[in-house]
């Protein structure tokens, strides 16, 4: 089963070419979108720029260039004061070092961000119960901060970033120092609370396992998401002498989960082209990306047009299941940056299955380890060869994943069988079979 | 362009949770911070009685004739003990002023909000600890002025103390007495630190 997830049409967060300071040697042009409801893991080893990233994003720290859209509005262009009550509002944060006051009991330090609201102490310190008791902290709420043990003042510390039933929760390594299980635990209350409020997650963590949990990854490393050349002047030496090789830029999420933001695919596994394709109609602009040469918003001077107000709170991301056959054929990972970078097509079942030929055709280019050329790529990107069918096929690109057995030629086995042409009735797009012989009513129980 | 977002009524902070923020941090307090806190008011009290009659004797001008050097030494001498448990009280309290305005800032307090709200209970704890020495210094006055030798040259000096003199030294000791507390836990920095950035805008440059 494939579970597309897709955020709406406008992200509640939108973080255009950030770069900090203003030369580019912490932050560069970084890309950032997330959705309603969306749970995103900003991915990145020690020294990444995670914090600094998140400090510019909930306002403690003014980038040096670039534009930051909070639920529609120009956050970048705030006041300081505008942005406190703005981030009072509508953010909720969970910082790495987690800070209590030591005088007051849990429920108190839990309340606290309403009553910097505004909100009257008596309704705080209930609204504060029971957060506290929908992460199971209900029988620690009158007791001191002093006599808690850690794994409860993490949670109470998310329960403290959600209290204010936020638009988006940020948290910087929310649960580093617990165990796994409890990592599990925690992780999984967190998620399932902030889909059902449908508030906004983008975690930042270290930590594979803990990425892996949310719905979309997102890599930096040295400052720069994924596709961004890295700087050979010594402009970063100090921080980072030895430079990681890139990764491709979102994904691993477990089993065959396929989250697409506008124009972004997180893929996983096989099937990237087909499952991202899959996707209902995105807007014409793309309003989520992440950076790269293919990003749609990587000018570094701000955005001339603002993307469109979120016009409903619980408006939250779309899921659709599909279907997948296990054998699937699959396509390289150079296939997943061709989604990301191209348009969406106007109707999802003109899309539908990309990867489909005429039965009993032979299959196109067997031979050759290259991307089965997508209906929307887009013929003058650099790197794109044209095809006999006239068609440009993706090149794999230097950062993508080694090739695959099936798809190599060397390793590749006998070929293919043909795979049947697309069949419009699908939804999802992947070959079920030769529309003569599959009938409709098999196709939607596969369905 | 700023004006994308007003922030509405009711957003600010209410004036009530501050106070009971306030009352709540200076006063309930308990544990290894409570024990900080006395130390810090002992220390300032045994420092407040010798500073305040040196202040006491050079406001009302006796100490043209009245306070040697060697007086001046003495009283410095005298007020040591209660300086250095003061600094020592009021630094051992840093790390608790920090931890709590850190709280305080991550929860959407004010910054300004959130270096005072910690920063009271210490200038409290050392101003209630300065008063009481001095109001120890300005009842005992007549029994000093007696328990003194009739050579001593402070005795002239005590004797020259007008009792607004007193009450002004009270005040000026409190005052340096708390000033000292701040800077010796930390929160005076962020106010030196201020300072600096205002006369050289360009130190913080980036950093809000």
């Amino acid at each position: 089963v494939l579970n597309v997830s897709l955020p709406s049409d406008n992200p509640v967060l939108d973080a255009r070419s950030l770069s900090f300071p203003a030369d580019g040697s912490v932050l560069r042009q970084v890309n950032l979108a997330v959705g309603e409801g969306e749970t995103v893991a900003v991915h990145g080893p020690a020294g990444a720029g995670k914090t600094v990233l998140l400090g510019c994003l909930t306002g403690r720290l003014a980038p040096g260039s670039g534009s930051i859209w909070a639920n529609g509005k120009a956050f970048h262009l705030f006041s300081a004061d505008q942005r406190r009550a703005f981030q009072r509002r509508s953010f909720g944060l969970v910082p790495q070092q987690i800070g209590f006051v030591p005088e007051l009991t849990l429920v108190q330090n839990t309340a606290l961000p309403l009553l910097f609201t505004g909100t009257p102490r008596e309704q705080a310190a209930s609204r504060a119960l029971v957060w506290l008791e929908r992460f199971e902290l209900g029988e620690y709420a009158g007791r001191r901060i002093g006599t808690l043990p850690v794994e409860a003042l993490r949670r109470a510390a998310l329960a403290r970033g959600m209290v204010t039933d936020p638009l988006i929760l940020f948290a910087d390594e929310p649960l580093a120092g617990l165990a796994e299980a409890e990592v599990a635990t925690i992780a999984r209350m967190l998620l399932s609370i902030a889909r059902s409020h449908g508030t906004a997650v983008v975690c930042f963590t270290r930590e594979d396992t803990m990425a892996a949990r949310f719905q979309r990854r997102v890599d930096l490393s040295h400052g720069r998401t994924p596709n961004q050349p890295v700087p050979t002047a010594p402009l970063r030496a100090a921080r980072a002498p030895k430079p990681a090789p890139l990764q491709p830029t979102v994904v691993q999420q477990p089993a065959a989960t396929v989250s697409v933001i506008g124009t972004v695919a997180a893929v996983s596994g096989a099937s990237t082209a087909s499952a991202a394709s899959a996707v209902p109609t995105a807007p014409a602009e793309p309003l989520a990306h992440t950076s790269g040469p293919w990003a749609a918003h990587t000018s570094p001077s701000a955005p001339t047009t603002r993307p469109p107000t979120r016009p409903a709170r619980n408006s939250g991301p779309t899921n659709v299941l599909l279907k997948m056959p296990a054998d699937l054929p699959t396509a390289q990972s150079a296939d997943a940056h061709d989604v990301q970078s191209a348009p969406q097509t106007p109707t999802a079942s003109a899309a539908a299955t990309p990867t489909a030929t005429p039965a009993g055709s032979p299959p196109a280019a067997a031979d050759k380890p290259v991307a089965r050329p997508m209906p929307w790529t887009t013929p003058s990107r650099p790197g794109a060869t044209p095809t006999p069918t006239g068609r440009p096929v993706a090149r794999p690109m230097p950062w993508a994943t080694p090739s695959r057995p099936d798809t190599d030629p060397a390793q590749r086995g006998p070929a293919r069988p043909p795979i049947p042409p697309k069949d419009p009735r699908h939804r999802g797009g992947l070959p079920l079979g030769a529309p003569s012989q599959v009938d409709e009513s098999t196709a939607q129980a596969q369905l | 362009m700023s004006s994308a977002f007003v922030a509405p009524r009711g957003v600010r902070p209410q004036q009530s949770a501050l106070f009971w923020l306030a009352i709540r941090l200076s006063v309930n307090v308990r544990g290894a911070a409570a024990v900080r806190l006395v130390r810090l008011a002992a220390g300032t009290a045994l420092a407040a009685v010798p500073l305040m009659v040196w202040l006491a004797a050079g406001l009302s001008g006796a100490g043209s004739d009245g306070l040697s050097a060697s007086t001046v030494v003495d009283l410095a001498l005298a007020a040591c003990p209660g300086v250095v448990l003061s600094l020592w009280a009021a630094r051992s309290l840093s790390g608790d002023r920090a931890a709590v305005a850190e709280a305080l800032r991550q929860v959407g307090a004010e910054r300004a909000a959130a270096w005072l709200l910690p920063a009271l209970r210490i200038s409290l704890a050392a101003g209630l600890g300065a008063l009481g020495g001095a109001v120890a210094v300005a009842v005992l006055r007549s029994t000093l002025f007696h328990d003194l030798p009739k050579r001593a040259p402070l005795r002239a000096a005590v004797a020259a103390i007008s009792a607004g003199d007193w009450v002004a030294a009270a005040a000026g000791v409190t005052a340096l007495l708390i000033v000292g507390a701040l800077f010796a836990s930390g929160a005076g920095h962020r106010l030196a630190h201020r300072f600096k950035s205002r006369v050289r805008p360009t130190a913080e440059a980036g950093v809000k």
